[in-house]
């Protein structure tokens, strides 16, 4: 075009950001890349995030052009997989294209094996984040590769990696000091030993999922709660059935930022323990989940809901010796509970009198789980008069969905 | 030439400093909004040079320089009407968007690229950056072809390369972006 003017020369590299960084829609950002080669690269390694269905072919050219991505999303789905799904050969280009890949998401790719993972080791060192929930072909050899590789490590998610054993944490523990989230949840291989060597050299974790892991005890809680003192705010131990007070106690010791423990299906769990507990981290709980605590009574919940001002979910289904005096001792008191979601399913002995004085000193609840409540159905409610909060949600008889704070 | 309306004398006792644009044209202008430019703070910048000195900006016209000054003038008194008052801050900074947006509003695309070029120049970081923005705004939703006209570039793809960038984008993505 004739007389122009051609700023294309002046315009340097931080200029053009500047100007992609304006357009917003997908169809705008790729005709920016479309315009020439010099746009492309800028465009490209702008990226930082990328989600795709693709084998290794396109995956070759997608670690060619997008070469700083930080974030690569594989996981499959229901409604998002394809065939032959993500193997480990489209690992070891991963492994060579995303040098500078800090989270990689595997969830359900279900054909990956260790020798994956061993190329990830080797080509990752900058990795912070892996999920390979699922993926149940893997075993210590090659997440034990990716411990020694990727030095960095701070979430590793390995839930129904059920061939886990404590190999694999005594590897985490030597190389990966920075670790703050570890899901294990149907690891069942592990043992107290192991999450003891574990805890000797990652005194950082904020999460440890260790749901279903039945052949831990108190030792190993104990182990954490110790060496994690500070750092641990989420503890999930569900149906660790040889849990008992000790592990209760450690936590009371030594977690005084404790936001979310699940001990449902710890039956061995008893009132004194966990009045301690409500007394340490009277302050920090948020999450309590102790259904089928079957030694639970009144004396602990009591306390738990007149100290812990701050929880917002709780659940004590299956506590069949919970009465409504639990409740009563907050009818006498200025307080205003904070709580969201109650799950009280299967408490023979609390009636509408007891939900009653709870509704009085809360008014955010927006959830209230009361199946299998013989003195608590919709005709006694409504025959006691109780004001339910305008959002809440009351399931009488199973069908409502759930709230996802206590899983 | 003789001023045109949009650069009146300055009728404050301060300093003033002269720029002349490509044309010759003189613009007089308080020495606060004259540091603005900082090309011309680092001519002053040179040991030696009196504040008298004509600063020669050979490669402005001198409507663009008109634009620039009147902006920058405005950008100063803005700033000073800043302070620790958040209120105030959040007042000055909506005044200063206002501005930004009338500047580049009523300018054509050659306006603006005309603009760019003599923020370039002229060395006036924040400028710059609003005008690339808008020429953010310029080419949104506008065709490849479009956005190379405005630039003024080549296509230095082959037909097969521009082929195979559009196809991984149409089946590769999932769209997953927003750094």
């Amino acid at each position: 075009m004739a007389g122009s003017v051609c700023i294309n020369e002046i315009l340097t590299d931080d200029e053009l950001r500047a100007i992609l960084g304006r357009l917003g829609s997908e169809k705008d950002k790729e005709a920016f890349g479309l315009v020439c080669k010099k746009w492309l690269y800028l465009q490209s390694t702008e990226r930082k995030r990328l989600a795709a269905r693709a084998g290794p072919h396109m995956l070759r050219r997608m670690a060619a052009r997008f070469s700083r991505a930080v974030e690569l999303d594989l996981s499959q789905s229901a409604s998002r997989s394809f065939y032959p799904g993500v193997t480990d050969s489209d690992l070891c280009v991963i492994a060579d294209g995303f040098r500078c890949l800090r989270v990689l998401y595997l969830q359900d790719c279900k054909g990956i094996t260790d020798a994956g993972m061993v190329e990830i080791g080797r080509g990752l060192s900058s990795l912070q984040c892996l999920d390979v929930t699922y993926c149940r072909k893997l075993t210590d050899k090659g997440l034990s590769a990716v411990a020694e590789g990727c030095c960095d490590l701070r979430s590793l998610r390995l839930v129904s990696c059920r061939l886990i054993t404590d190999k694999l944490l005594h590897a985490l523990s030597k190389n990966c000091h920075n670790l703050e989230e570890l899901g294990l949840q149907g690891c069942a291989n592990i043992t107290d030993s192991g999450l003891t060597d574990l805890v000797s050299g990652c005194q950082r974790i904020k999460f440890l999922d260790i749901n279903k892991c039945n052949n831990v005890g108190d030792s190993g809680v104990s182990s954490v709660a110790e060496a994690c003192s500070s750092s641990l705010k989420t503890l999930k131990l569900l149906d660790c059935y040889r849990i008992g007070d000790a592990s209760i106690l450690s936590l009371a010791r030594f977690c005084r930022n404790l936001e979310t423990l699940i001990v449902g299906g710890c039956r061995d769990i008893s009132d004194e323990s966990l009045k301690s507990l409500a007394a340490a981290c009277k302050n920090s709980l948020k999450n309590l989940r102790m259904d089928w605590c079957l030694n639970v009574s009144d004396s602990s919940l009591s306390c738990i809901l007149s100290q812990c001002t701050n929880l917002e979910a709780l659940d004590i289904g299956c506590c069949e010796e919970v009465t409504d005096a639990a409740f009563e001792g907050l009818g006498t008191r200025e307080i205003e509970l904070s709580l969201k979601v109650l799950k009280v399913s299967n408490c023979p002995k609390i009636t509408v009198a007891g939900v009653g004085v709870l509704l009085d000193k809360c008014n955010s609840l927006e959830y209230l789980d009361v199946r299998s409540c013989p003195h608590i159905t919709k005709a006694d409610c409504d025959g006691a008069g109780l004001q339910f909060p305008a959002c809440c949600k009351v399931n009488f008889a199973g069908s409502l969905s759930e709230p996802d704070a206590l899983l | 030439m003789a001023n045109n309306g949009e650069n009146p004398s300055p009728d404050v006792g301060g300093k003033t400093v002269k720029l002349k644009a490509d044309d010759g044209e003189i613009f007089e202008v308080e020495e606060a909004v004259a540091m603005e430019l900082q090309t011309v703070k680092s001519f002053f910048d040179d040991d030696g040079v009196s504040y008298d000195t004509v600063v020669p900006l050979l490669n402005v016209s001198s409507t663009a320089l008109a634009k620039v000054i009147q902006y920058c003038r405005r950008a100063v008194e803005l700033r000073a009407k800043s302070g620790d008052d958040e209120g105030a801050n959040e007042k000055a900074r909506e005044e200063r968007e206002g501005l930004e947006a009338e500047l580049v509003r009523e300018e054509s695309d050659e306006g603006i690229k005309e603009l760019i070029l003599a923020a370039n120049y002229l060395n006036i970081k924040d400028m710059l950056s609003f005008l690339c923005r808008a020429v953010g705004d310029r080419i949104k939703n506008k065709s490849v072809e479009y956005v190379r006209r405005f630039f003024v570039l080549e296509n230095d793809f082959s037909p097969e390369e521009e082929e195979r960038t559009r196809n991984e984008v149409a089946w590769a993505f999932e769209g997953v972006d927003a750094d």
